[in-house]
């Protein structure tokens, strides 16, 4: 039985068993090797620490935290509290603007890395640029509908978060999505 | 792409010149910054699981449209939620499977007796392979990364005689596995047998483990998958204890 304290529980406020400490803190792992990016994988077990203690510090008997069929703490709701963890982390990094401690150690001054092709780079981030502001063009139900769909949901997706029909979804992606094309086509970005 | 690709489109399949953008946009997010008004991930991610209402959610999305920030985050909880759906998705086949497994298993018992009544004839004193001859080795081939039980998680299980019975779909006999098994409540989960290293995906276990385990309690049993040292699949499964 792990104990609130306990060096293993990192000061967990609820006692629970040495079996389900590891069996959740197991499943964070995954959960948050999923959602990591590259850069911030040394971090990774600090964020799995973080995610555990929010985890149990919520109310575990709550049902709609836990599946149905075998009373565990449902997939979702692990992919969720990693997620939560993962990306204030990454905020908090951007905000930060935090320096590797061997940068800070080296005396050369620190020059970001343009990558291997600095020009394709900047294509990008034009490119990029000129979505954004083009999205802003597009009338307000073929800008959420597009929007969307560059989020990377579906059709019937959308159509369901927005109340809308599906084929009127459709529609709109695809005429949003045809404005958006010519609108970057006017600012130089063709095909 | 045409208006009926839209209602077919994945990312990354049918609308290319989509993902240009997406990449765009996400070289973008690389190195901007998070707003005052940015919302919290926990309502990017409620967002895209479809549990705000029409016009809040509206909100968001023009929000996303003009932050990067928000959008990559939005982007990587769709990811996530879809997949975290697509393995519940998964649980409900592996039940389905589970039925046509436990018709099989009935074919294979039946098949099991005939071969052993034969085996039995002919190892019998005084019948034909009476010697020492060794066992059969069965050998399975393939590879594969999914845990499938073969006990019923539905039907009363007995105490004494509790067997635990999974394969790997698809076969791979060259994996390890571990079992944890833990008592269910709705307050704890509380360890009550452990097997490491098993070289069969079977596995008996000892009455007196479960002595303190209620009638009619649940059990969860979790088969954790190893090759190599590292782990290639895991998944927990329900039992009814007599």
């Amino acid at each position: 039985m792990v104990q609130s304290g306990d060096a293993n529980s990192g000061g967990l406020p609820t006692p629970f068993s040495d079996g389900e400490y590891r069996r959740l803190r197991r499943r964070l792992v995954h959960a948050v090797r999923k959602v990591c990016p590259a850069w911030l994988a040394a971090q990774s077990d600090d964020l799995v620490q973080d995610a555990l203690v929010s985890l149990m510090r919520r109310d575990l008997s709550q049902p709609e935290n836990r599946s149905e069929e075998n009373h565990e703490l449902s997939q979702s709701y692990l992919m969720r509290t990693a997620y939560n963890k993962v990306v204030d982390e990454i905020r908090r990094r951007r905000v930060r603007r935090e320096v590797p401690i061997e940068d800070e150690e080296s005396e050369e001054p620190s020059i970001p890395d343009p990558g291997p092709d600095p020009d394709r780079e900047l294509r990008r981030r034009l490119l990029g640029q000129a979505i954004q502001s083009c999205l802003e063009t597009l009338i307000q139900p073929r800008r959420l509908a597009v929007t969307l769909y560059l989020h990377g949901h579906r059709a019937k997706e959308v159509a369901r978060r927005l109340g809308w029909d599906t084929k009127q979804t459709e529609n709109l992606i695809f005429r949003g999505r045809q404005d958006l094309q010519e609108c970057l086509e006017g600012k130089g970005f063709g095909r | 792409m045409s208006l009926n690709d839209v209602g077919r489109e994945t990312r990354g399949t049918l609308d290319p010149e989509a993902d240009r953008w997406r990449d765009g946009l996400a070289v973008l997010a690389e190195t901007a910054v998070p707003q005052e008004d940015c919302p919290e991930p926990d309502r990017i991610w409620a967002a895209v699981a479809g549990e705000l209402p029409p016009d809040e959610l509206r909100e968001m999305v023009s929000h996303t449209a003009a932050c990067v920030v928000c959008a990559e985050a939005w982007r990587l909880a769709v990811e996530l939620e879809r997949e975290a759906t697509e393995d519940l998705e998964d649980e409900g086949s592996d039940e389905r499977s589970q039925r046509t497994v436990f018709w099989r298993n009935w074919a294979q018992v039946a098949a099991m007796v005939v071969v052993l009544a034969g085996a039995a004839f002919l190892t019998h004193e005084g019948g034909p392979f009476s010697g020492n001859a060794p066992p059969p080795e069965v050998v399975r081939s393939g590879a594969g990364t999914r845990v499938v039980a073969l006990t019923s998680p539905s039907e009363l299980q007995p105490r004494d005689d509790l067997v635990l019975a999974w394969e790997w779909q698809p076969p791979a006999p060259e994996l390890i596995s571990h079992v944890e098994i833990t008592w269910e409540t709705a307050e704890r989960s509380e360890p009550i047998f452990e097997a490491r290293d098993l070289l069969v995906p079977r596995l008996r276990i000892p009455p007196e483990s479960l002595a303190r385990v209620p009638s009619g309690a649940t059990l969860l049993w979790e088969v954790t998958a190893t090759r190599d040292g590292k782990v290639v699949a895991q998944k927990s499964f329900p039992l009814r204890l007599e």
